[in-house]
């Protein structure tokens, strides 16, 4: 038996005097208010297992969040109106004064309804301009960085390349994301379902012809690996 | 001896994948959008809310006490007039994004509220500036012909959409040195234009560097640094700091560039025998507040007799910027599709009627036999034999299946452009011009033209593109950068092999002119070689560059005419559509596209096709899906989104066969524009010939078939 979400009994606080809009409002109401008003949302703000949040809400001040990428574990501080996508291109540094940065996550309509932005949390794709980086604490969150295992290239990178399934390549990693989560949880899916599971996914150059080229040889060579 | 394209190709032509893909697929490559530079600000811009407005107070200093906030500038003052929802009144910049929206609330601005003008038809029916052009009496031979015609045909205005913003991120590295990192499609020009703009012309020695070593899409909306990137600079000089300013979507939508709505009435007649005699045309459209909305009409035939009144007018919304074969596709759907009507009308062969009316002059004396190559090839694809019916689908049930048949040319010659080609003495080659790469391959052409002119494979040549610091090169739009790029690296690696042969010559025993470089050798007439790898040694110590320009590759013909002979320009191109459309709920499903391609000499040709499926998609795109929706009400966009402003997902993707011909003694000519060109009308006469109507406004959304249908 799971305990009980003490965040769903709180009351929102009152709403800001003048000025109102809607991220004034994801500003200042935090965590608790933002998945029940926020249908978009596909991140995990309403998990049992998610992280602490106290009952006022979180913010607006910036506030220690600790995520783990690509399975790196990283300290930053946001506020909390500040998106998983946008924590992990503008506010991530991760190890040293190098700005290492993963800008590979890329941010397009910044509203959940072109998957540039697409990662996967615990093995789930999630749009990462819908979701906010306070609520991703405690995830195993996994970008387009992280598919590559010992610099060798995932088996859906290199059809892409050979394939070329991209041409500008700015909704490549979100093609990329998106076709790696389809294809490891299903090596046999039929065309139909890769093109499902990249219908969340615009591209404007037109690649999506070779992109569901380079999703059939990689699970072909994806089954034979097994 | 003018240069030449050697004879035997062994690199040029072939596949090679885009040498920049592992840093694309892997998220490493970095875009404009993603330059994070220690002590990076963010800037955003206050737009005007209203579709017309006059600034009547402005007060910038609530947002510079803001938290965060570094700099501020004004662009728009008290007095201006605001002519579109989105036009720029002032900018911020910030520690961070969120810190620089919340400044921009912070502005005090007041407006008075202008009328506003938001519908095409409106503004027409009150007039406007028109032009018509006349050859011979149209009312007479729309008399004499065996069958005449009667339509309208429209379609929206739509956005160009690139998927990374336009924006760039200013740096200043020194007082007088600037360094922008711009999501362009013109390095030199950018870098230019900031240079000569007037806030920063009267810097001493001012240096500007643009740098975009990969950039998300530009389809023709991003030839500058516009005014965000100016302001950009400004607010960075300013700061003392890197500034960034990215559009974000909606900005996107409002300013950063359309194609032009397009209204056409046409009235057309022909003879029994299937010769276009008559073309009269009413056309109007918008390219925003100020822009045209020009386009040719008729498109490719030329009747003898046609008459053509045109009227641009003006709406309250973003001007326009080229969108990939500026004016082509809006020409093509209204001239195609009445061409497709008047077949229809006379029982004539829709296919035989169209090739009977090329023009026997010009440029399309060249493309006759190309284009009857390209119909009889994406007939057979596409089984219009088989498959294709008169007008309306007889059978039963709710789905109907049609085909359709659309023609294109384009020009796509080569463009201005220099390059450099260096060899040096440990045998590493580097060819550099400052075009840049828009995801059409630019990156992989330019060691793939070195590689084949010095005998070596792809990966043996750096290629060095997308800086103002390399040789001058134009803007990468109209389809002439592979023309340009191509012809002045292949010029520059001549050179460069030339002076190699010449040092190495006396140690074969042979003259240079008796030299070759191939399969990564240099081989003599006599029969001696050398490794490529030996040869350079023998250079000592100095690398040698050669130095070639797009211009080199032109030569005069007898009467001193200069002609091109490593380029070319003037392609045609067909492409065949086969469609099904559920006339109880309107949806139109495309189910196939045959593009046949004509472009000249292919260089990459895996590269080369994707740029058609490009167009293909594009094309399929405006006519099923997009389409600019302003308010009556407030004349503000309702859709400057991704949700309501609709593009294909992966399930709208029909399958698309490319057939690319191959023409290589045309030399090079561009493919970017072409493949978009003819893809809607083809989708447009499918739909009539599975529904049996003229649906005449695209996109095709269930909403329209419908309508039609119930008129039928």
């Amino acid at each position: 038996m799971k305990k009980k979400d003490k965040r769903r009994d709180v009351a929102p606080p009152e709403p800001p005097p003048s000025g109102f809009s809607r991220r004034n409002f994801i500003q200042t109401l935090g965590l608790a208010g933002v998945s029940a008003t926020l249908p978009l949302t596909q991140g995990c703000g309403t998990s049992e297992s998610g992280p602490d949040i106290p009952a006022e809400g979180l913010g607006p001040e910036p506030v220690e969040i600790a995520l783990t990428v690509n399975g790196q574990d990283v300290k930053l501080k946001v506020e909390p109106r500040v998106t998983l996508l946008d924590a992990l291109r503008d506010h991530l540094k991760l190890g040293s004064a190098d700005p290492v940065d993963l800008t590979g996550t890329k941010r397009v309509c910044d509203r959940g309804s072109c998957g540039a932005c697409t990662l996967q949390i615990d093995g789930k794709t999630v749009y990462s301009c819908t979701t906010l980086a306070v609520e991703a604490q405690g995830r195993e969150i996994r970008t387009v960085e992280g598919l590559a295992t010992n610099g060798k290239l995932h088996p859906l990178q290199e059809e892409f390349v050979e394939c070329d399934g991209l041409m500008c390549g700015f909704c490549t990693p979100g093609f990329i994301v998106s076709g790696a989560a389809c294809l490891e949880k299903n090596p046999n899916a039929t065309r139909d379902e890769i093109r499902r599971a990249l219908d969340g996914n615009i591209c404007r150059c037109g690649t999506q012809s070779r992109a569901l080229e380079a999703c059939e040889k990689a699970a072909r060579r994806m089954k034979g690996r097994r | 001896m003018p240069y030449q394209w050697p004879a035997k190709r062994t690199v040029i032509g072939t596949g090679i994948p885009r040498l920049d893909g592992a840093l694309k697929v892997t998220g490493k490559a970095k875009y404009s959008f993603d330059r994070n530079l220690p002590g990076l600000l963010h800037a955003k811009i206050l737009r005007c809310p209203h579709a017309h407005a006059k600034i009547t107070a402005l007060d910038l200093a609530p947002a510079e006490a803001m938290a965060g906030v570094k700099a501020v500038h004004v662009v728009k003052n008290v007095g201006a007039e605001l002519r579109y929802a989105g036009d720029e009144i002032a900018a911020v910049a910030a520690e961070t994004e969120e810190q620089a929206r919340d400044a921009i609330r912070a502005v005090k601005v007041s407006f008075e509220v202008l009328p506003f003008e938001w519908s095409e038809p409106n503004a027409f029916a009150k007039g406007g500036q028109s032009k018509t052009d006349e050859k011979g009496n149209v009312e007479e031979a729309l008399a004499k012909a065996d069958g005449t015609i009667e339509g309208s045909y429209s379609g929206p205005v739509i956005t160009h959409v690139c998927l990374e913003s336009h924006g760039l991120v200013a740096w200043w590295k020194a007082d007088d040195e600037l360094l922008v990192y711009a999501s362009t499609q013109a390095v030199h020009k950018t870098a230019g234009d900031l240079k000569s703009d007037p806030l920063f012309k009267s810097i001493p020695n001012l240096k500007v560097t643009c740098e975009t070593p990969f950039m998300g899409g530009g389809f023709g909306s991003k030839f500058g640094p516009d005014i965000q990137g100016v302001v950009a600079a400004q607010l960075a000089r300013k700061a003392k700091r890197p500034v960034k300013l990215m559009l974000e979507r909606d900005e996107e939508h409002w300013t950063g560039g359309n194609r032009p709505s397009f209204f056409a009435t046409v009235k057309a007649g022909a003879t029994k025998a299937g010769k276009l005699t008559a073309f009269d045309a009413v056309t109007f459209g918008t390219g925003g507040h100020s822009g045209g909305a020009e386009f040719p009409l008729p498109y490719i035939y030329a009747p003898e007799t046609r008459r053509r009144k045109h009227t641009n007018v003006a709406v309250n919304a973003g001007d326009r910027r080229a969108l990939r074969a500026p004016g082509h596709p809006q020409g093509c759907l209204v001239t195609e599709q009445v061409m497709d009507d008047l077949a229809h009308q006379l029982g004539l062969d829709p296919l035989e009627f169209r090739l009977k009316n090329i023009p026997d002059e010009g440029v399309f004396k060249t493309l006759k036999p190309i284009y009857e190559t390209e119909v009889k090839l994406g007939a057979e694809k596409i089984q219009w034999k088989k498959f294709w019916h008169p007008r309306g689908d007889k059978t039963a049930g709710p789905i109907k299946r049609g085909l359709g048949c659309a023609l294109n040319t384009w020009g796509g010659g080569a463009g201005q452009a220099q390059a450099t080609c260096t060899i040096h003495p440990d045998g590493s080659v580097e060819a550099a011009c400052g075009s840049q790469d828009l995801g059409t391959g630019t990156v992989t052409l330019v060691p793939l033209v070195a590689a084949e002119i010095l005998g070596l494979q792809v990966k043996d040549v750096t290629g060095k593109v997308g800086s103002s610091i390399y040789p001058p090169a134009g803007g990468s739009g109209g389809s002439t950068s592979c023309g340009g790029v191509s012809v002045a690296v292949g010029v520059a690696a001549m050179k460069a092999r030339d002076l190699l042969f010449e040092q190495v010559a006396p140690k074969l025993d042979a003259k240079p002119g008796d030299l070759q470089a191939v399969g990564g050798k240099i081989v003599a007439t006599n029969g001696k070689s050398l490794s490529w790898k030996q040869a350079c040694a023998m250079l000592g110590r100095q690398p040698i560059t050669g130095a070639g320009d797009r211009k080199e590759g032109d030569t005069k013909d007898t009467e001193g005419k200069t002609v091109a002979t490593m380029s070319s320009q003037g392609v045609g191109g067909a492409q065949f559509a086969d469609v099904s459309v559920d006339v109880e709920t309107g949806v139109v499903k495309v189910n196939k596209i045959v593009a046949v391609a004509d472009c000249g000499m292919v260089m990459n040709r895996l590269l080369c096709e994707s740029q058609v499926y490009g167009g293909v998609i594009g094309a399929l795109n405006s006519a099923l899906f997009e389409e600019r929706r302003l308010d009556p009400k407030s004349g503000l966009m309702l859709n400057p989104d991704l949700e309501w402003y609709k593009l294909a997902g992966h399930s709208d993707i029909p399958e698309i066969d490319v057939h690319l011909l191959d023409y290589p003694e045309r030399g090079v000519i561009g493919i970017g524009e072409p493949p978009y060109i003819p893809g809607a009308a083809a989708i447009a006469n499918a739909v009539a010939n599975a529904v049996g109507v003229r649906v005449a406004e695209i996109p095709f959304t269930p909403r329209r078939i419908l309508s039609a249908l119930a008129k039928k």
